[in-house]
């Protein structure tokens, strides 16, 4: 669910409340299409708190989602980390985070053999 | 156009000592920097009617330039905390010099200092310096500020083709700079093969691609030109500022290898009336290797894409066609946080008054352009000091 104006139609990450596009109020959360491009990654090799050295190495991520806006995130690839490319296709997956709570990730799209 | 060009100058400037200093509080080693300021000015505490200093992370006040005045039992009539992360130290700069050019105050006393080595555990440090994330989008993926700028890293490696080798010769060059000065924390040569071999921290950016973590403060005292042409040392005059801000946290910004420098950068040299070409050597702000390259090509001073090859063909060194970080920067000399950027400033004086150590003195030095950045690559302030008015 990504913000989205209902007066001049661009989405926006992270939600305001007001479009900062057009200043519009009539703002509303639209289902978007999970998917987007890796812009930009890293390997995370340190952690910044004890709570995540259990996760270590981890990578992070800004993607660029379909709709236009770039949100952090991580890139799960279940070891594949050649997969890990500026440019390569994801789409989200939801990971339990907190008490009630998930964190959206994202994982390559599997590419297509070409023959 | 701005008047401000050549109105303000920078009378005095202290360091403190930098790397381990246990012995000495924050607020202690701020008022240190203020008052050996002053003494170099040849001025006296009565004279400083205006301070600026910036929060402490070690031991942070509230209101931290408030309680500096207290600290240093002074009475200031123009008194500011600057919370611009690295930014801080240019942004208080431009934003005293208006004050005094305003009337505002007459002397104004800029200092900042930390102590994130011995004030903070290892934990503490990392845990206040990803603090600058997020807290809601960012924060709960675990990434750390070295992780913010290797998102930046990486892109400029993918669109220009640049090397670990390349980043790495930006961190040789500012050892080699720091050796050559006695207060500088780590002086020891490295090599490109010793930045290469050093940890990875978060790819690509290993251990010795990371500014320091460091104890230490400095300051600056700045006056009217024609008051500072009568106190203890020649002038080193504002001759442009500039600032830009393009985002705060790194998932918004608007292009990874291009920032706002670019613009703090035209906006401080349109006000000093000079081009790249006229700059005899330049400080940059070094939290990361690559940022240094990025900021060279933003501020004219490289090419797009080609500063890594300036830096590794030597161009950066002292002696070289542009000396930059004469000192060591935050990568050798110090980095105690938010003041990181002070010692850039200090040292650059030091340059344009010809009193720099021989051995890394810049030769017939006339202009300088300072750079520092808050957040990651966020806020931006560029300015230009020469010692002709």
């Amino acid at each position: 669910m990504l913000e989205r104006c209902q007066s001049c139609k661009a989405w926006q990450f992270y939600p305001r409340g007001f479009c900062t596009a057009c200043g519009g109020e009539q703002v509303a959360f639209e289902q978007a299409s999970g998917r987007g491009v890796i812009r930009s990654f890293t390997i995370i090799r340190r952690a910044v708190l004890p709570a995540y050295k259990n996760d270590l190495p981890f990578a992070v991520a800004l993607i660029k989602l379909d709709e236009g806006p770039v949100m952090m995130s991580r890139v799960v690839t279940d070891g594949a980390s050649e997969s890990l490319q500026i440019g390569r296709r994801v789409t989200v997956e939801f990971q339990p985070w907190a008490e009630g709570q998930q964190l959206p990730v994202f994982r390559p799209v599997q590419t297509r053999r070409r023959a | 156009m701005s008047t401000l060009r050549g109105r303000v100058a920078i009378a005095g400037v202290a360091d403190t000592e930098v790397g381990k200093v246990p012995g000495k509080s924050p607020m202690r080693l701020c008022a240190d920097a203020a008052l050996a300021a002053l003494a170099d000015a040849g001025l006296q505490k009565s004279d400083a009617d205006g301070l600026v200093t910036c929060n402490s992370m070690a031991d942070p006040r509230l209101y931290h330039a408030e309680s500096a005045a207290e600290y240093l039992q002074i009475t200031p009539r123009y008194c500011a905390g600057i919370g611009a992360g690295g930014g801080s130290t240019f942004t208080a700069l431009f934003q005293a010099a208006l004050a005094v050019d305003a009337g505002i105050c007459d002397v104004v006393v800029i200092t900042m200092a930390d102590s994130l080595l011995s004030g903070l555990s290892r934990e503490q440090a990392l845990a206040v310096q990803s603090s600058s994330g997020h807290p809601e989008f960012e924060t709960p993926y675990g990434a750390t500020v070295p992780g913010y700028y290797a998102l930046i890293a990486q892109t400029y490696m993918h669109r220009f083709g640049a090397t670990p080798e390349q980043f790495a010769s930006v961190a040789v060059t500012c050892r080699h700079h720091a050796g050559m000065h006695e207060g500088a924390q780590m002086r020891a040569p490295i090599t490109v093969e010793d930045v290469l071999a050093s940890r990875m921290i978060a790819d690509p950016l290993r251990l010795l691609d990371c500014s320091l973590v460091s104890d230490g403060g400095a300051a600056v005292v700045l006056t009217c030109a024609e008051r500072a042409k009568t106190l203890a040392h020649p002038p080193v005059y504002l001759l442009g500022a500039g600032a830009g801000h393009g985002h705060e946290h790194i998932s918004q910004a608007e292009d990874l290898t291009e920032s706002y420098a670019r613009v703090s950068g035209a906006r401080a040299y349109a006000m000093a009336g000079v081009v790249p070409e006229n700059i005899d050597f330049a400080q940059l702000y070094d939290c990361f290797t690559p940022v240094v390259l990025i900021e060279a090509e933003d501020l004219g001073l490289a090419p797009r894409g080609e500063a890594g090859a300036f830096f590794a063909d030597g161009c950066a060194r002292i002696g070289g066609e542009l000396p930059i970080n004469t000192h060591g920067g935050l990568l050798s000399h110090s980095h105690p946080g938010n003041p990181g950027s002070m010692f850039a400033l200090t040292e650059t004086v030091r340059q344009l008054r010809g009193t720099a150590p021989a051995n890394r003195r810049v030769a017939d030095a006339e202009i300088a352009l300072v750079h520092a950045q808050g957040g990651i690559m966020s806020s931006h302030c560029t300015l230009i000091l020469g010692n002709q008015q």
